[in-house]
């Protein structure tokens, strides 16, 4: 198949596209790398020589450029839903990191304009693509855990300080639960298979140093029930800052009418390392191949691009789990649950 | 109390009757179950089966000197120091009241009463006798949740911020159980009720101030017989307290084959307490795998402790006030599942603090 000529944007300086994206681009058949864009000429140019691409510093000359079929935008959030638009109209297709919108106004635009340019579209919902996730998703289908009435997926570590003065920390932003959240979200959803109805969210906040404080909460909980009558829950608890060094443990909880399925990040972490007083827990089946979930999402991508598929987290999946997020901050300010609406 | 011997009166028997609490009491030796009764108009669905004969065959096993149908003569009696109150709760306030009118400490299995105004009736019932109602929780006995208590009230972690619980039956309901609209008015609720009942004691036991709000989202997932009558299985509550912390509970039953998770994970402002499993067993692989509990009986260390407090003259450590305040969660609980709503949690309106004095 011909490979997809792509464009990384928001490539110039460490982030998800520099250090997740890109070093896996380059190992790809399905993708060729075309060229980068950040704002950041000195930081998009050092990158572009690293992985022989172009470059620009403006997003619109990338849309200009008839060598770019689609463009894989890694930019700050308050951009996707901007940049999504301006890709569609430009027919360019789009993966979209998360959150896909800053809120459902932005992501039905993003819809409207996927639809009629025909576009393809995808968010970078990478860990469908791990390969526990694929286990779980794999025991789902071939009916082991029976129908599953309860889901839950944490994580709970420390709050990840984001450079001083980032827009980040501001009230806007939502937050981590929005930054982060929508892959636990997503992630669940993908198991529990059916739409959600109401969510309720409660939040609480814990920064020890003043000086990183965001203006959001940084403990979620999310309770959600699905129109098949399962019940979701997700929680990202990131005041885990004092003391310093506890490990990220992330964990799921799946109970169905046959089986209950368990796992966590550290005990079930199948390479432990203990160095200088700190402890990684690793996962060697994700490596630089195909088994990577970034990765196995660009191939995703460009063989939905290639065959006209439908991505697995196309815009419909996208908004379901951007409007779960939303509703739970919604409904922890105003102090009720939130009814979720049918379809975009 | 003067004698040595704790002499125990069971009221009840036909119901719940395979796990009642006077099995763990007789097995110390400064106790004896002496007489055993049942009491009029129990409703044939909460006796899941048993019938007159099991019932006496069951105070034989105890050989005890009385065996009747009229409970007024067992409390009559002068060697009946405590009653092991196993009625169904919608008695319990009405049959508990007639134990401490007798002069009779109570022992009392969840839910206490139906309901938390009931509860705290039978408090102040008990409060005006001078005797004890000493409510049975057995998680407030279960050596790493009383280890995580110790260090959560001795600041170990600093301040709680959240914790979250999983509190789930795996095996069950009781052979002969069916569940019944009868029963369902009787209880109030199904396993939510029934397992939450312990799990949110205990989290109000260890966050030490006022459940103020709850969000509970509950169904009927496994037990056709509970969905004809309307009666959970399962559920998820999220509770707010007056200190800020957000606790999240999921609670009720599963059936056997789903299998045990149950576990406990605290965060504070300076540190963590997990209890990754209270029920915890060795791992035997061999053609199947065998699961082999170890850990200790708390129904055992409950009891225990129940007589020495009895003997000491002390006030027992959970009595109905504690389960006033598990029941008015429980009710609100009910209501925000019904009506989709976050429902407030007014302790003070039963005249409750939710903190330890």
């Amino acid at each position: 198949m011909k490979p997809l000529k792509i464009a990384v944007i928001g490539a110039g300086t460490p982030n998800i596209a520099t250090s997740n994206h890109l070093p896996v681009l380059a190992g790809l058949d399905s993708v060729n790398l075309v060229t980068l864009c950040d704002i950041n000429e000195e930081g998009v140019k050092k990158y572009a020589e690293q992985y022989g691409a172009k470059w620009y510093t403006d997003f619109e000359d990338v849309l200009k450029d008839p060598e770019v079929e689609a463009v894989d935008i890694c930019t700050p959030d308050w951009l996707h839903a901007r940049q999504v638009v301006s890709a569609a109209r430009a027919g360019k297709h789009v993966i979209c990191e998360k959150p896909i919108a800053m809120n459902m106004e932005e992501a039905r635009q993003m819809a409207h304009a996927v639809e009629s340019n025909g576009i393809t579209f995808m968010a970078a919902h990478m860990r469908r693509f791990q390969p526990m996730t694929q286990c779980i998703k794999n025991l789902i289908e071939r009916g082991e855990l029976g129908q599953i009435i309860y889901a839950r997926m944490s994580v709970k570590g420390a709050f990840f300080p984001y450079p001083k003065g980032s827009p980040y920390y501001k009230k806007e932003m939502r937050g981590q639960f929005l930054h982060n959240g929508p892959h636990y979200v997503d992630t669940l959803c993908h198991f529990v298979d059916s739409r959600p109805i109401r969510v309720h969210g409660a939040t609480r906040r814990f920064y020890p140093d003043p000086d990183e404080a965001m203006e959001m909460d940084n403990f979620t909980t999310a309770t959600i029930r699905f129109e098949n009558g399962a019940i979701g829950s997700v929680e990202q608890n990131l005041t885990m800052l004092n003391p310093r060094g506890y490990p990220t443990r992330e964990q799921i909880m799946l109970i169905g009418t046959k089986a209950t399925i368990t796992w966590n990040s550290t005990d079930d972490a199948t390479l432990v390392q203990y160095t200088n007083g700190s402890t990684s827990y690793l996962d060697p089946n994700i490596i630089k191949t195909r088994t990577d979930p970034y990765a196995a999402e660009l191939d995703h991508f460009a063989e939905c691009v290639r065959t006209g598929q439908k991505p697995i987290t196309d815009i419909a999946e996208s908004i379901k789990s951007l409007s779960i997020c939303l509703g739970a901050l919604d409904s922890a300010e105003r102090g009720h649950p939130i009814a979720l609406q049918k379809g975009i | 109390m003067s004698e040595r011997i704790i002499g125990v009166g069971v009221i009840g028997i036909g119901l719940r009757g395979q796990h009642s609490y006077e099995q763990g009491l007789s097995r110390d030796p400064r106790v004896k179950v002496v007489a055993v009764s049942s009491y009029p108009d129990i409703d044939q669905a909460v006796r899941e089966g048993r019938s007159d004969d099991d019932d006496r065959r069951y105070a034989e096993g105890f050989e005890a000197d009385f065996y009747g149908d009229d409970y007024k003569k067992l409390l009559e009696r002068e060697d009946v120091h405590l009653v092991s109150l196993m009625c169904e709760p919608s008695r319990a306030l009405e049959l508990g009241r007639a134990c401490f009118a007798a002069g009779k400490h109570v022992f009392r299995d969840k839910p206490v009463t139906k309901t938390a105004t009931e509860a705290m009736a039978l408090q102040r019932a008990a409060d005006q006798a001078d005797h004890q109602l000493i409510l049975g929780l057995p998680l407030r006995y279960h050596s790493p949740l009383v280890e995580a208590q110790k260090k959560i009230a001795g600041g170990t972690i600093g301040d709680l911020l959240a914790i979250t619980m999983s509190y789930i039956w795996a095996s069950g309901p009781l052979e002969g159980f069916t569940a019944s609209a009868g029963y369902l008015d009787a209880y109030g609720g199904g396993d939510v009720t029934t397992a939450g009942f312990h799990a949110i004691d205990y989290l109000n036991w260890l966050i030490d101030s006022s459940p103020v709000s709850v969000y509970c989202e509950q169904d009927t997932f496994f037990y056709e017989d509970y969905r004809k009558v309307g009666m959970e299985d399962f559920g998820q509550l999220v509770i707010t307290y007056d200190n800020g912390v957000i606790a999240t509970l999921i609670t009720g039953r599963v059936p056997k084959r789903s299998g045990q998770t149950s576990w406990l994970d605290i965060t504070g402002t300076a540190g963590a307490i997990e209890v990754r499993d209270l029920f915890p067993s060795i791992r035997i692989g061999g053609e199947t795998t065998t699961r082999i509990p170890f850990y200790h009986d708390p129904l055992s260390a409950l009891c225990k402790e129940t007589v020495d407090y009895l003997l000491c003259d002390r006030s027992v450590p959970a009595n109905a006030s504690d389960g006033a305040s598990v029941l008015a969660v429980l009710e609100a609980a009910r209501h925000s599942a019904a009506n989709h709503h976050v429902e407030v949690v007014d302790l003070t309106s039963y005249n409750l603090t939710g903190t330890r004095e």
